[in-house]
This record gives C-alpha cells, structure tokens and sequence, in this order.
C-alpha cells in the first residue's frame, strides 16, 4: 500500500483499513495545520475529525492535480479557518496581529532574563509562533515544519505567491526579533 | 551589513552560504537559530488519536443512513399498499364488471394456465434432469 493511486481506490471502494492507513499517514501533517490557526487541543481534535470525514466524502472528486498531502492539508486549513471564524470571528488584521505580538515579546519592559528566566528556546519560540497573526504562523508552519515549497503553500492557503513570501518574511523577521530581544546571542551558542 | 530580506534570500538560494554567513553576521546567526530550531517544534508536536475516532464516526453514519434507508423502504411499501387498497375501493363496480366479463374466457384461462404449469414440470423433470 504505497502509492496514493491504489491507496485512494481502495478507500473509495470502501476498505475502511485503507482509509486508516491514510488518516495515519497525513495526521501530524493534518494536525500540525489545524492546531496553528485553532491553537485548543480539543478544538484541534474535533477539527482533525471534521476534516478526514470531510477528505472521505470528497476522495472520490480528487483530481491527481496535486500531492494528496497538499490536498488533504488545504482541506485542513481551510476547514481550520471556518471553525477560527465561527469560533471568535477572526477580526484580527495583520496589523494587529503584529502590533500585538510586538507588545509581547519585542517592545516588552521586562529585562531580557525575566522574560527567558528558566524557559528554553524551543518554548519560547513555541509561545511566540501562537502570537504571531494567523497566517503567519500557518504559513510558517508549512514552510518549516512540514518542508512545503511555495508552489504547495499557494495551493494550500488560496493565497498569491507574493503573500505568501511576504508572510513568510515578516513571521521570520518578528522572531528573530523576538530571539534578539529574549536572550543575549551568547547565551544560545553552544 | 547585510538587510533581513536578504539574509532570508541567502538562506533559501544557498544554505551553504548562509551557514558560513551565520558564523560572521549576528543577524544571520539568529537566523541560523531560528531555522534550526523551528523543524525540531515539529517532533514536539504529540498527534492524538485520530483514526479510530473517524473510522468510528464513519461506521456510526453509515448504520445511521441504513437505518433511515429501511425505514424509508417500509414507508414507501407501507404507501403503496395503502394506495392500492383506496385503488380498489374507489374502483369497486368497474373492477366487478370487468371480471364479469371475463367469466366466459375463465375456462379458457385456466385450461391455458394448467398447460403451461404442466409444460413447466415436464421442463424441470426431464430437460434439466
């Protein structure tokens, strides 16, 4: 069962342990996804849910245009976006999202060490990513943790290739800043 | 001294560079940091379990539309009798006349039922014997 041909046709011929076989496969891409726009375990857990039910009802209209991971990841994203908006609206611009995530962790009065005092970068960068406006992070998250190219990510988020990279940027930028701020460089060499 | 949008530039064209880059330039270190760091949040992340729960759910729908699909079977049959019935009683003298005038063809009727029947039973015995 290699191969998304055959896997894809014995899901649509019912086998319900292929279909398993194709949740196991694409859950951390899926879940990944959802949990950086929904940010709530149990939210994040009831999305997932939604969206292989959702991958199941449309497997049989996939068009082979694009990897099924990638297919699978917009379902996510935007089934993710839906429930974010439905949830509390999603009102935040970018601008805030920004200004916000400034105010935290970049133009913050706390001293570099009482911001850091006992957290490890991985922490803090964990913290600052769920600052970070919504697309950011997404975008952040595919680029990064999942390896997408940009061709994917444009499929994925709906959005043109120059957003993308904008986005890309400036949720880079903001965290390096972030790093800047939190510790003195020397404390991350090691 | 390089700007932010071409260290992000650097490290996408030419790792490479970038890496010999990061070990000059403050910025391009905390890049470095930043970039290293960021695919290890990815073995972080504990996916709970999502299969079984869908697999369930998607059994659970499927009873759920057989159930209602039998129901909906009975409740069309359950019509149909009843249409048939209000057939027969709204038809009552048009049904009794035609039968009455096929009373002189009923001898005819049956003796051709009959034939056919035996023709059917010496079929069955001797053809597919």
């Amino acid at each position: 069962m290699t191969d998304d041909h055959s896997l894809i046709n014995r899901v649509i011929a019912g086998d319900r342990h292929a279909f398993r076989w194709l949740i196991k496969q694409h859950e951390r891409l899926v879940y990944s996804v959802v949990w950086k726009i929904v940010q709530n375990q149990e939210d994040a857990e009831e999305v997932c849910q939604d969206v292989f039910l959702k991958v199941y009802d449309k497997l049989p209209s996939f068009k082979y245009e694009s990897k099924l991971s990638t297919w699978i990841a917009k379902i996510a994203y935007n089934q993710a976006l839906s429930y974010l908006r439905k949830r509390e609206g999603l009102s935040e611009t970018i601008e805030r999202g920004e200004t916000n995530f400034k105010e935290k962790f970049i133009d913050s009065s706390a001293t570099p060490m009482e911001m850091v005092e006992n957290t490890e970068l991985k922490t803090l960068l964990n913290r600052a990513i769920e600052q970070l406006p919504v697309h950011y992070r997404t975008i952040l998250t595919l680029f990064h943790l999942q390896e997408m190219s940009y061709p994917e990510i444009v499929e994925i988020t709906g959005l043109p290739e120059g957003t993308v990279k904008n986005y890309l940027f400036r949720a880079r930028n903001l965290l390096k800043e972030a790093l800047q701020k939190s510790q003195p460089l020397e404390s991350f060499r090691g | 001294m390089l700007s932010d949008k071409e260290l992000q530039e650097i490290f996408e064209a030419n790792p490479e560079a970038f890496k010999n880059l990061a070990t000059q330039d403050e910025d391009a270190r905390l890049y470095e940091i930043l970039f290293e760091t960021l695919p290890l949040l990815h073995q972080e992340i504990i996916v709970p379990e999502i299969a079984d729960k869908v697999v369930e759910t998607l059994a659970w729908q499927a009873s759920k539309s057989e159930k209602r699909k039998n129901i909906l079977f009975v409740l069309s049959i359950g019509l149909a009798v009843c249409f048939g019935i209000l057939l027969v009683v709204t038809f009552v003298p048009q049904i009794q006349l035609s039968f009455k005038g096929l009373s002189s063809y009923l001898a005819f009727i049956v003796s051709a039922l009959a034939v056919f029947l035996g023709v059917e039973f010496l079929d069955k015995k001797l053809v597919w014997k």
